[in-house]
């Protein structure tokens, strides 16, 4: 953990880690038993296309549900054991899909065929198990056309080297990528943006090449659009909504394999961060638990210590070491209780710490006030709640360990959600 | 059958930086005991009766308000007892007991746990304990008197007042040196500036205090100060006397900077430090007061949430 240096003068800088040329993958076995997630709730009311005991194979492309359109692209063959529901943080639900794998199982040879016919949003929901792609990414919406594709050649959050090493090895199926996405989507303009030592690296794929300088948070996705994109994002709205869309190196990568060699995009790339903060980079089959890849690369985690899905200061603590690699899963950080910061309900003592770290400009001495009484619209108009671009640096300078950052989310869910109810009931 | 551990599940951010309010209220009682110290030497015994009185019954009033309240008791984190400090260190040595107490009751009870602990008071908790003591029994600052039973081997006297009654000849002879040094009179840790500047600085590089507060502060005494001196130099004394005698060092350094009281935002701090630079020489030069420090600072904590209301415009903000 990063802690703050003895001449305090100036706010806080983290540094984002730059891709040592010399580290190497390893690769993990693909366990007997993978698990994929559906974004779907799933009630036992529900009548399911696929069943306990059907035999599915990798590449085929799966309907779980009659009524949604969600596909389920497995990464292994073999046969359905199980069908769950499970819930994440903050209400998100998921159907659970576990599978037992058939060792030398065959593929399903057509996935690539039926990948490169699919177009609008079929092909969208393929490329939703595509590795390293986020929950939103969709390549094509009719509602928020883009005029330009942002390719990242560097995570947002600290630590996790997946598209650095991405745009360092795979350069040529980043290409292969661009020129499948520039014919699904019929737009031109790709930038590719990764850090100053990757540059001549990323030309090579002949498209315009920014850098981002390596303090944290200019790789959040909201800064790319503002500061390198030039586009002005108004609070509240996404990048799309400014014309951008941003897609992860390891993502188009995956796209042109599958669109150069007709394999499935079966592993993903993750950054295991230790509890002494060094890192490996290993590639597991899509669905492996958690516990595979520990017991794999032996590291011990215990009682009462913590497992990380994400990075270090935007990743999401998980209660249970069976919890699949998921398509964005790009790193898995596990942190020894002694480290794990204090939380506390003080209140704010208005330090100011947060206001002179945030990026966004956020009054965060005077939002947490009425973040903390649960005066969310007052919050979001008078207190700039969604200028807020979700680094999670305001918590974590706060000088009485004030969970900031969850108060911001939370209010940010809780608006989000009653605005949608409200619009369901207008 | 797998057995499930339990891990410790919370939201991001999954590190912090170590910084907490305990660590630099500790830091600043550190700095400040520089300048207490050479106070101590000076003084002797009865200072230390005071301070000991002072720290001892800040802690005990907010203990009971924690009690009171029911809340889990807040003095561990060292502000109660800073507090204590601070106000102790502006008293002559020879404040009477029950004043001490009375003080600091004043300063915790109503200066800030009336507002709901550290973080709600509008003005710094130190001051608010000094304007009620310094109203309503204003004899007891009368440095001079007060001290009139010490035996200094040099020739002392309190800067201001002198400035005041007797007029700028009366303080001709002062050297910003012997000033510096803590050879005049006053409370017991706000005489000797090189003590509480070498403290000052040290927070300002650690980061526990904002520097922007301090030096436009200074600043603003300064500039005041050379203005009416320019105006009639016979009447007012120059920028040398009003930073180094009296509170000023001690209100710069160690009480401006009280975070709950004072802006966080860059400009807003910048005019909250010159606007109680201005106002302190103001009170010193036109006003009854002999030392206008702590009245300024109060009444500028007063307009710290409307000043602190400039501030860049947030992200994405359209309007
Ligand atoms: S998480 Fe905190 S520091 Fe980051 S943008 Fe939001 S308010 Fe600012
Ligand atoms: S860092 Fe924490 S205590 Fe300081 S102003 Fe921000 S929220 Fe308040």
């Amino acid at each position: 953990m990063i802690k703050r240096s003895f001449i305090g003068l100036f706010p806080p800088v983290l540094q984002y880690e730059e891709l040592d040329i010399t580290k190497t993958v390893d690769s993990i076995k693909t366990p007997e038993s993978v698990i994929f997630f559906v974004d779907k709730e799933y009630s036992k009311k529900d009548s399911l296309l696929i069943q306990p005991g059907d035999k599915i194979s990798a590449g085929d492309i799966l309907s779980v549900f009659n009524d949604s359109e969600e596909v389920l692209v497995p990464s292994v063959t073999g046969e359905v054991t199980g069908i769950e529901a499970f819930s994440g943080n903050f209400g998100k639900n998921y159907t659970a899909v576990t599978v037992k794998t058939t060792s030398n199982g065959k593929v399903n040879k057509e996935f690539g065929k039926s990948f490169k016919k699919a177009s609008g949003n079929s092909l969208n929901q393929i490329i939703k198990n595509f590795p390293g792609v986020v929950s939103e990414t969709v390549l094509i919406n009719s509602d928020k056309p883009v005029d330009s594709i942002v390719i990242t050649g560097i995570d947002s959050d600290l630590l996790i080297l997946n598209n650095q090493y991405i745009i360092k090895n795979r350069i040529e199926e980043v290409k292969a990528g661009i020129s499948f996405i520039k014919k699904a989507t019929g737009i031109d303009n790709f930038t590719i943006v990764v850090p100053e030592s990757l540059a001549s690296e990323a030309q090579s794929a002949g498209v315009s090449v920014k850098t981002v300088e390596l303090t944290y948070p200019n790789a959040s996705h909201m800064l790319i659009t503002q500061n390198i994109m030039g586009r002005k994002v108004i609070a509240g709205k996404t990048t799309e909504d400014a014309g951008v869309k941003i897609i992860n190196a390891e993502t188009v990568a995956a796209i042109g394999a599958v669109s150069v060699k007709s394999g499935i995009p079966d592993s993903k790339l993750i950054t295991v961060i230790n509890k002494d903060g060094s890192t490996n980079l290993i590639s597991a089959t899509m669905g492996t638990p958690i516990n595979t890849i520990l017991s794999h690369l032996k590291i011990d985690v215990n009682e009462r210590d913590r497992i990380i899905t994400g990075g270090p200061l935007t990743g999401t603590a998980i209660y249970s070491d069976l919890h699949p690699v998921l398509p964005d899963t790009d790193a898995i950080m596990i942190q020894d209780r002694e480290d794990i910061p204090e939380i506390l309900d003080n209140s704010c003592i208005n330090c100011g710490e947060c206001v002179r770290i945030c990026p966004a400009n956020v009054p965060v001495n005077l939002l947490i006030r009425f973040l903390e009484n649960g005066e969310y619209d007052e919050a979001a108009d008078n207190y700039d709640l969604f200028s807020c671009i979700d680094c999670g640096l305001c918590a974590y300078v706060c000088q009485v360990k004030i969970p900031v950052f969850q108060y911001i989310k939370l209010a940010k869910h809780e608006l989000t959600r009653n605005n949608t109810v409200e619009a369901e009931n207008a | 059958m797998h057995k499930q551990k339990k891990y410790i599940v919370s939201h991001a951010p999954f590190w912090h930086d170590g910084s907490s309010i305990t660590t630099k209220n500790y830091h600043i009682m550190l700095a400040a005991l520089i300048a207490l110290i050479a106070g101590l030497i000076q003084y002797g015994a009865p200072a230390l009766g005071v301070i000991s009185l002072s720290v001892a019954t800040a802690i005990f009033w907010e203990l009971i308000m924690n009690k009171i309240t029911k809340r889990t008791p807040t003095v561990g984190n060292g502000n109660a007892a800073l507090t204590g400090l601070l106000f102790a260190m502006m008293l002559p040595p020879t404040m009477p007991w029950w004043a001490v107490i009375t003080g600091t009751f004043v300063c915790v009870i109503i200066g800030k746990e009336i507002f709901g602990g550290l973080g709600g008071n509008p003005f710094n908790p130190v001051l608010v304990g000094m304007a009620i003591l310094m109203i309503a029994w204003k004899d007891l600052f009368d440095f001079d008197q007060a001290l009139i039973n010490y035996d200094f081997e040099y020739f002392v006297l309190y800067p201001l007042a002198a400035l005041k009654h007797f007029g700028v000849s009366s303080i001709e002879s002062l050297s910003a040196i012997d000033l510096l040094s803590g050879k005049q009179t006053g409370g017991i840790g706000t005489t000797c500036g090189f003590g509480l500047i070498l403290g000052g600085v040290y927070l300002i590089i650690r980061g526990f205090s904002r520097w922007e507060i301090t030096v436009s502060y200074l600043l603003g005494i300064c500039v005041t100060a050379f203005i009416f001196k320019m105006a009639d130099s016979t009447a007012y004394a120059g920028p040398v006397i009003h930073l180094f005698s009296g509170y000023t060092l001690f209100g710069a350094f160690f009480l401006a900077t009280e975070d709950s009281s004072s802006p966080v935002n860059f400009i807003p701090m910048l005019i909250y430090g010159a606007a109680i630079g201005i106002m302190t020489i103001l009170i010193r030069n036109i006003g009854v007061y002999v030392d206008g420090t702590v009245f300024a600072i109060l009444l500028i904590n007063l307009a710290n949430p409307i000043i602190d209301k400039i501030r860049p415009r947030a992200m994405g903000r359209t309007v």
